[in-house]
């Protein structure tokens, strides 16, 4: 039974660290992006839920869920897109300049104080099934990441903006001589991973109950790693890699002796690593991603 | 080019535009210790910067490859220095768990600042057998887990770190002029390496990998002889740091202190030494400034009330503008040269000094 407890709150983290993993691969799919504000769009869409806290609680997540879109499309807006065709290294840098901006804001007019919530306090409790015992929010984090990546899955299959934003994602010149409007696909590619954004805002914050400026640097490391053990460039690649970090940080926390379990995380990013070494391109890379030398 | 008849040899070359960095900063630091202590305190922590900058510029800034995981050397030499030279009866109140050596062994701030920049060198020798395959994306995310990895193992290995508090007792016996003479020295061997045969072979890399590969340079193991050597050169600003504050705790080498070297490095130019030491003292002086007027203070009777966390708002933004404006820095990565000679880009002087390689 403590296995199966295991297992459910290892899909719930993997699922939590897929919604990560896809915001940031979805941007990089289309603009070329390692989007490393996409952590501090996070924290952003968590302040305005928090900073709503007189309103119904479902008004309050729409509107979190609308900041994660607009901030994402304004960075689009005001910054990257002046950027683009830049080298991947002065983007990665650009998007570490974009982070530290949205953080010294939410510093400015939040203060750099832990800020706590009783937002999804009530699913702290277990639901009870015969001897089995699963905290609520593990099974509401399977249910949003469930619903995300089956929602986007049918974004990009069926309709005619998804298949836009996967022909810009393979080759965007291409895709702009056969007619997809380069700013058009590049708006959408930053609304789903705002959007994504502030899913990942709301469970964080129903997970945690605090919030701190730096709250968004935790989770767009996690996205960075998955995306990239999945393979850059790569959705599926970005699940898996959500999933297979997640699972493997619970089933670490789990089997790790006492005395060593401190260390979870050296070890885990040890073996970030030592994976990277063996497969650079990671597990399941794309295809327009292959080295063609 | 034939290197026969070219009659500057490759270290006077170099040596002009070094003298030109060393000089006017040990100028600046003279007029700074006319000043009051308090200034001096800053001027020690801006040299610090200095070769925090130079250090990852040996790395990222000649090869090419990005890495934000050097400050994770910084909080090696620091530890290291600061377990050397915790006295010792000190040390027994703060760290009462320390293995037996460690315990027992005090040594000067020189010897300790030698020694951690041996234990960072070897210790980025140590990841960089497996980080040095790497390049693109996955070098920069392999270089953001060393940064985890180290603070995870710093916050929580508390017999030799003290854990997540701040750890005390190091002496502030970092004067004004020896912090000066560790950055002239850092900023000597990063010029003499970057102009050595290996720093041009891996600036060749650095440019076309395919094509330096093509004619023989061997881009890991140059890879590795300048991450070892900025490991080394962060090591020593480890140490600086450590004996500047007296005391420090895992989370001071992190993101925040990354983003500020990083910072320097790009607003200064990425891509030459010039721009690594006038960045980090450019972006040193506007952080300081920047920092006095957040905290109501007065610089040059001049006194600008600003909101808390402004300064990183600043940095921010000036970052993102240079990004986008002026990719290679206020001076666009170019070295100093001989007074007289025709300036040329960075580019076009590798191009050279590869030409000239290749006889």
């Amino acid at each position: 039974m403590t296995l199966l407890q295991n297992i459910i709150t290892g899909i719930s983290v993997g699922g939590l660290y897929s919604l990560y993993a896809l915001g940031i691969a979805v941007v990089y799919g289309v603009a070329g992006i390692i989007n490393f504000a996409h952590g501090y769009f996070i924290a952003f869409a968590a302040y305005v839920l928090l900073a709503l806290a007189g309103v119904p609680v479902l008004v309050a997540i729409v509107c979190a869920l609308a900041a994660g879109i607009a901030i994402a499309v304004a960075t689009e807006r005001g910054v990257f897109r002046f950027a683009r065709g830049a080298d991947p290294g002065t983007l990665l840098v650009l998007a570490f300049a974009v982070a530290l901006a949205i953080k010294s804001l939410l510093t400015l007019v939040a203060g750099s104080d832990t800020v706590s919530t009783s937002f999804g306090s009530e699913l702290a409790k277990p639901l009870q099934i015969g001897s089995l015992s699963i905290v609520w929010i593990d099974l509401v984090t399977i249910v949003v990441a469930g619903v995300m990546l089956a929602g986007l899955a049918l974004l990009l299959n069926r309709t005619p903006v998804g298949v836009q934003l996967r022909a810009a994602a393979e080759d965007f010149t291409m895709a702009r001589l056969v007619g997809v409007r380069s700013n058009r696909v590049m708006m959408v590619a930053f609304a789903v991973s705002g959007l994504l954004a502030g899913a990942g805002g709301l469970l964080l914050v129903a997970r945690s109950g605090t919030l701190t400026p730096t709250s968004g640097l935790q989770p767009v490391l996690i996205a960075f790693v998955a995306v990239v053990i999945g393979g850059l460039g790569s959705l599926p690649g970005a699940v898996a890699g959500g999933f297979l970090l997640g699972g493997t940080t619970v089933a670490l926390q789990v089997l790790l002796p006492e005395e060593i379990r401190p260390y979870r995380d050296a070890i885990l990013y040890t073996l970030v690593i030592v994976i990277l070494t063996f497969r650079p391109q990671g597990l399941l890379p794309s295809a327009n991603e292959r080295s063609r030398v | 080019m034939n290197t026969r008849q070219n009659p500057v040899p490759s270290w006077l070359a170099a040596a002009g535009p070094t003298a030109g960095l060393v000089v006017p900063l040990a100028v600046l630091v003279a007029l700074l210790s006319l000043g009051n202590p308090a200034l001096s305190s800053v001027a020690i922590g801006g040299l610090a910067n200095v070769v925090m900058a130079v250090g990852l510029y040996t790395f990222w800034g000649i090869s090419g490859v990005l890495s934000f995981g050097h400050i994770a050397f910084v909080s090696v030499g620091a530890y290291t220095s600061a377990l050397l030279t915790i006295p010792l009866t000190t040390r027994a109140f703060v760290l009462p768990d320390l293995p037996g050596v460690l315990a027992n062994t005090e040594t000067s701030f020189v010897v300790a600042t030698i020694v951690a920049a041996v234990v960072a060198a070897a210790f980025s020798a140590l990841v960089a057998i497996p980080m040095m395959r790497l390049s693109g994306h996955a070098a920069g995310i392999s270089s953001f887990a060393l940064l985890i990895v180290v603070l995870n193992v710093t916050t929580n290995w508390t017999s030799v770190t003290g854990g997540l508090g701040t750890l005390t007792g190091i002496p502030t016996d970092l004067t004004l002029w020896g912090a000066y003479a560790w950055a002239a020295v850092v900023i000597v061997v990063a010029a003499a390496y970057g102009s050595s045969p290996s720093g041009r072979r891996l600036r060749a890399s650095r440019e076309d990998e395919i094509a330096a590969q093509a004619v023989g340079v061997k881009v890991h193991r140059e890879r590795r002889v300048a991450f070892v050597l900025s490991g080394a050169i962060m090591g020593v600003a480890g140490s600086m740091y450590a004996h500047w504050l007296g005391s420090f705790g895992p989370t001071d080498f992190y993101m925040d202190l990354t983003f500020v070297i990083v910072v320097m490095l790009i607003i200064g130019g990425l891509r030459s030494l010039f721009g690594a030491v006038s960045g980090a003292v450019v972006v040193s002086v506007l952080v300081w400034v920047l920092a006095r007027w957040e905290s109501g203070q007065s610089v040059a009777f001049l006194s600008i009330p600003l909101p808390r966390g402004f300064s990183d708002l600043v940095l921010a933004l000036i970052l993102v503008v240079i990004l986008l404006r002026r990719p290679d820095g206020l001076t666009q990565s170019r070295e100093l040269s001989w007074p007289g000679r025709k300036r040329k880009t960075q580019r076009a002087a590798d191009v050279e000094l590869v030409e000239q390689e290749a006889g």
